[in-house]
């Protein structure tokens, strides 16, 4: 109510006014000021679910035969809520509503409020009874949770109402499309386990990222206090950390932002870049293409590489200092991250997954846990089992992803035996068809791929990511059954050799 | 020569949801696996086995699953699989990499190392020893004045079963059974002789081609399978038989299966719209008296020809439309040899070569045949010439020399910038290693990795291993 209360009263959108109100972003415990919340409603809204103004939800019963609450919201401009008003639920004659088919429905809702209340809305959304009551569930006590339990919650809260097919939005913008398709080909694999697990394996970090555009930029503070899974999340203007953006440079800025808010690092990136990126995300068909995902990661890629270009880091990661490049060149390492071939690592993936793993094929992953394993033998009869975390099988058609099936422990391993990859692959191709290749990867590793290329990324210690690849060739960590070409390459090859060979693909030339 | 007799020929259409749905129907409509394989039996199911890559490069393990079961059920004594793969690859490097012979072990059916490859790396072997498990393992077989070694574990096989995967080929539009046949020798044996050839005549009428189809005739005519699957569930398009960077997996959803090969690839070129002049071998099979080609005359079973209507996208049928980023590529006269590898040089430089080719010199032709055209910036293109054709046929082409004038004198220097890649056909592996030393490996790092990866399962000792064995 504070938010419709404060966008009704504010005129435009100006930063520079003092602001007192303090909000709480809609469904999330995040309190900043009321500006902030209506530029992010007011810049996101249109790009990610509708750009025309008004709404219409509806609540109906859970057998769709009722109607049972009719909402009309009016929005002054797309996606900021003003005022709304509870219409008679009896104002749309409707026996059943087909809620495959929202087209028709739409039309006569849209006639019948320009008839009577002389107005228009662009968008509608159903609310099945127990969507709002799962809502009103995930809002109870929502102030007080913080932003890791948050992101859990809500993660569930979309999980439950996506799987449950019980809220409608017509028309369908892609995020919607996007989070339905996503959950049902997840095939019960939940997100915020998948949030959980990710938020595990980061090494505590404090880290500010400022987004820039040119109407308001944002300072986002993320901090993980432990290696456990604390995550806090603030929210800031550069006015609220009482810095004065007029004439500041980008590099003064940063450092500000680091000072104030004691941050390790603080990245910059331009809104713009962001908004482009998720709404790419968003358009992913489903079964998931690897041409698109692909797509993807060359859009990160070339994020990547465009440092001090599309985005700026302080401090500013040593690798970047061209001496210590040319130093560890002379150990015939290329390491220029601003030339890292951005299309031509997906293309080597691409190609790599069609010709090994074919344009059909199954295979197994298996995420192991050896750390929780320090007794006994790492060749022992049950050692697989023992270390055993999660395994999902990966369904590839025609170079798309469609399906990804969770594979329980019981299935995998036969009790009383050996059991090794060549056994699992031959126990999982009996149930679900013959499994081309599996897998085994370490958290151990996971947390190491994680946390050198996402966090460690200021410090200069080149031959410490070499660990990574040492890892990769050790058995425990990471292994694949059968071994296949570009395994086989890997595990034939010295470190410093291999490294150099990727390195020529990964780095372009012409580096100094 | 087998007198045909019509009405015993019989051929199945079935269409389903999965390809062990699929077969198994085919299989229930011919009369059941029964009628194929006897108590006792010992049988060998010939499928294709290329290289150590995913489906559909090789047949799709799942149908082999259901065809071991089969004939494990209706009683067969052993059942064997095999083929021989690519030049220079061995049976040991695929099966180790796709892990087939524990897969098929676990089936209750035996990989056969048809190259003596699982004794690549035993020790001790000298000459008597290899010589007498050669004799042990092969038959000579003599065919149209041709000699031809062939595996004694097929020719002793009660029952032979070829199971097919039906992908795009550059020369005969698409891989069909009789294709598949032709690897049960080894490639040795597979190679088209000629030491008259780089003549006009040889090249205008495509004699390689004629002799590939008798040899592939000959070959086939030593033994007939009894059992003959096209899997057409899904057919590799646009490029293959192997997977490159602009192939596409369709799905038909469709199996054709018979009893006479010549029958099947005939009702299946006709399913996929293929004139049936064209593949030439169905219809030379048929003049041959290996089978019968003409579709009314032959029983079909399950879905209807006429409702069948399948729109496959062929491979290139010009070497140009492969289209090679910074590369023109020129072409005279030539027989389908080099066609055949320069198709796949092509395909596997733009699949594998994708950051080199953007990185490198923008100038590069590639000349194949006889008296190909000129290349178009003499003095500036690195040429490479493609086969014995295009070598001995450009020999005394301008371009070969560089002219460098001066105010007082002309000077002549032999244009360096030109890479022979010698052979009648060339041999891909050696185009590969010759590009890499003559752009150099920085140039061509993906080629490289490639090459590498490619050297990770063919190490120069045991593909040695596959002349000294006769096999290679
Ligand atoms: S060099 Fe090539 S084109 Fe010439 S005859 Fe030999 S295979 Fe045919």
């Amino acid at each position: 109510m504070k938010i419709l209360k404060y966008n009704s009263n504010i005129e435009l959108f100006d930063e520079s006014k003092e602001l007192k109100e303090r909000v709480r972003i809609p469904l999330t415990p995040i309190e900043t000021d009321g500006n902030i919340v209506y530029y992010l409603f007011e810049l996101l809204y249109p790009i990610f679910i509708n750009e025309q103004q008004n709404i219409l939800d509806f609540v109906i019963s859970d057998n769709e035969d009722e109607i049972l609450k009719l909402i009309l919201y009016e929005t002054k401009k797309a996606g900021v809520h003003e005022s709304y008003q509870i219409l008679p639920k009896d104002l749309i004659k409707s026996k059943k509503i087909d809620l495959d088919n929202l087209n028709d429905f739409f039309n006569i809702a849209q006639s019948v409020l320009m008839k009577k209340n002389n107005i228009r809305f662009s968008s509608l959304r159903i609310f099945k009874n127990k969507a709002l009551e799962y809502i009103n569930n995930f809002c109870i006590g929502l102030e007080d949770r913080n932003f890791h339990e948050f992101i859990q919650t809500f993660l569930e809260l979309i999980h439950k109402i996506f799987e449950q097919n019980i809220f409608y939005i017509y028309p369908e913008p892609n995020i919607y499309k996007f989070l339905k398709k996503l959950i049902l080909f997840l095939n019960g694999v939940k997100l915020n386990n998948v949030f959980k697990f990710l938020v595990e394996k980061l090494a505590a970090f404090n880290v500010s990222i400022i987004l820039n555009s040119e109407k308001l930029i944002l300072i986002l503070k993320f901090q993980k206090i432990n290696s456990g899974s604390d995550l806090t999340f603030q929210l800031y203007t550069p006015r609220n950390l009482g810095i004065n953006i007029d004439g500041i440079s980008k590099k003064r800025l940063m450092n500000l932002i680091k000072f104030k808010l004691k941050a390790e690092k603080v990245y910059f990136f331009n809104q713009n870049h962001v908004i482009s990126l998720l709404s790419s995300i968003f358009e992913l068909e489903f079964p998931l293409k690897i041409e698109n995902l692909i797509f993807i990661l060359q859009k990160v890629l070339f994020g990547f590489r465009s440092f001090e270009n599309h985005w700026y880091m302080v401090p500013r990661p040593k690798i970047y200092n061209p001496l210590r490049r040319f130093l560890i060149r002379l150990f015939g390492i290329t390491l220029n991250l601003k030339k890292i071939s951005h299309w031509a690592i997906p293309e080597l993936i691409f190609n790599s997954i069609n010709s090994n793993f074919g344009l059909n094929s199954k295979n197994l992953l298996i995420l192991t846990n050896i750390s929780k394993y320090k007794k006994g033998k790492t060749n022992g009869l049950d050692f697989l089992e023992k270390v055993f975390r999660n395994a999902l099988l990966i369904e590839i058609e025609n170079r798309r992803i469609i399906n990804i099936n969770p594979i329980n422990r019981k299935d995998l391993f036969i009790n009383g035996k050996s059991n090794n990859l060549e056994t699992i692959k031959s126990q999982i191709s009996e149930k679900y068809g013959v499994v081309s290749t599996v897998i085994k990867i370490d958290s151990l590793l996971v947390n190491e791929i994680i946390n050198k290329s996402v966090s460690n990324l200021s410090k200069f210690k080149p031959f410490s990511k070499l660990k990574v690849i040492k890892m990769f060739k050790n058995k425990n960590f990471f292994n694949i059954y059968p071994e296949i070409p570009p395994y086989k390459l890997m595990m034939g090859k010295r470190i410093k050799s291999l490294t150099k060979l990727i390195l020529r693909v990964f780095i372009d030339k012409h580096e100094f | 020569m087998d007198l045909i007799n019509s009405e015993a020929v019989e051929v199945a259409i079935v269409k389903g949801e999965t390809p062990k749905e699929t077969l198994l129907n085919g299989i229930e409509k011919l009369g059941g696996i029964s009628k194929y394989i006897n108590n006792g039996d010992q049988v060998f199911i010939k499928f294709n086995l290329i290289l150590p890559s995913g489906f559909p490069t090789n047949t799709n393990f799942d149908i082999l699953e259901i065809l071991i079961q089969a004939c494990n059920k209706a009683g067969a004594k052993k059942v064997y699989l095999g083929s021989f793969p690519f030049k220079g690859v061995t049976i040991k490097a695929i099966s180790d990499i796709l892990g087939l012979k524990k897969h098929f072990e676990s089936l209750k059916g035996e990989l056969a190392f048809l190259d003596n490859s699982n004794y690549f790396y035993m020790k001790g072997f000298n000459s008597k020893k290899l010589k007498v498990i050669k004799n042990r393992s092969f038959s000579r077989v003599n065919v149209n004045n041709k000699t031809f070694i062939i595996p004694k574990v097929i020719l002793d096989s009660d029952k032979f079963i070829s199971v097919n995967q039906v992908n795009v080929d550059p020369l005969f539009k698409c891989r069909l059974s009789l294709l598949n046949s032709y690897s049960i020798v080894p490639n040795k044996y597979q190679e088209i002789k000629n030491p008259q050839r780089h003549n006009q005549e040889y090249l205008l009428n495509d004699k390689y081609k004629q002799d590939l189809t008798s040899n592939i005739l000959d070959v086939f005519s030593i033994k007939k399978p009894n059992l003959v699957i096209n899997d057409l569930f899904y057919v590799l398009e646009a490029a293959g038989p192997v997977i490159y960077k602009d192939s596409n997996l369709t799905k038909t959803g469709i199996m054709v299966l018979g009893n006479d090969t010549v029958a099947v690839d005939a009702v299946t070129s006709k399913i996929m719209n293929l004139n049936i002049k064209n593949p030439d071998l169905i219809s030379r099979a048929e003049e041959e008296g290996l089978g019968l080609a003409d579709i009314s005359k032959i029983k079909i079973i399950g879905e209807n020809v006429k409702n069948i209507d399948l729109i496959i996208k062929e491979c290139a049928s010009k070497l140009d439309e492969t289209k090679l980023q910074n590369f023109s590529i020129k072409t005279g006269n030539l027989c389908s040899g080099c066609f055949k590898q320069a198709y796949h040089l092509l395909n596997l430089m733009k699949t594998n070569m994708t950051k080199d080719l953007k990185y490198i010199t923008p100038n590069n032709s590639f000349l194949i045949g006889d008296d190909p055209p000129d290349p178009n910036n003499i003095g500036k293109d690195n040429i490479i010439l493609f086969g014995d054709c295009a070598i001995n046929s450009t020999r005394k082409k301008e371009f070969k020399i560089i002219v460098k004038e001066s105010k007082k004198k002309r000077k002549y220097k032999v244009n360096k910038k030109v890479l022979k890649l010698s052979g009648c056909p060339p041999d891909i592996f050696k185009c590969i290693k010759l590009l890499l030393n003559y752009y150099g490996k920085r140039d061509l790092p993906m080629l490289n990795l490639y090459s590498k990866t490619v050297a990770s399962y063919t190490p120069e000792k045991i593909t040695k291993k596959l002349r000294i064995w006769e096999v290679g």
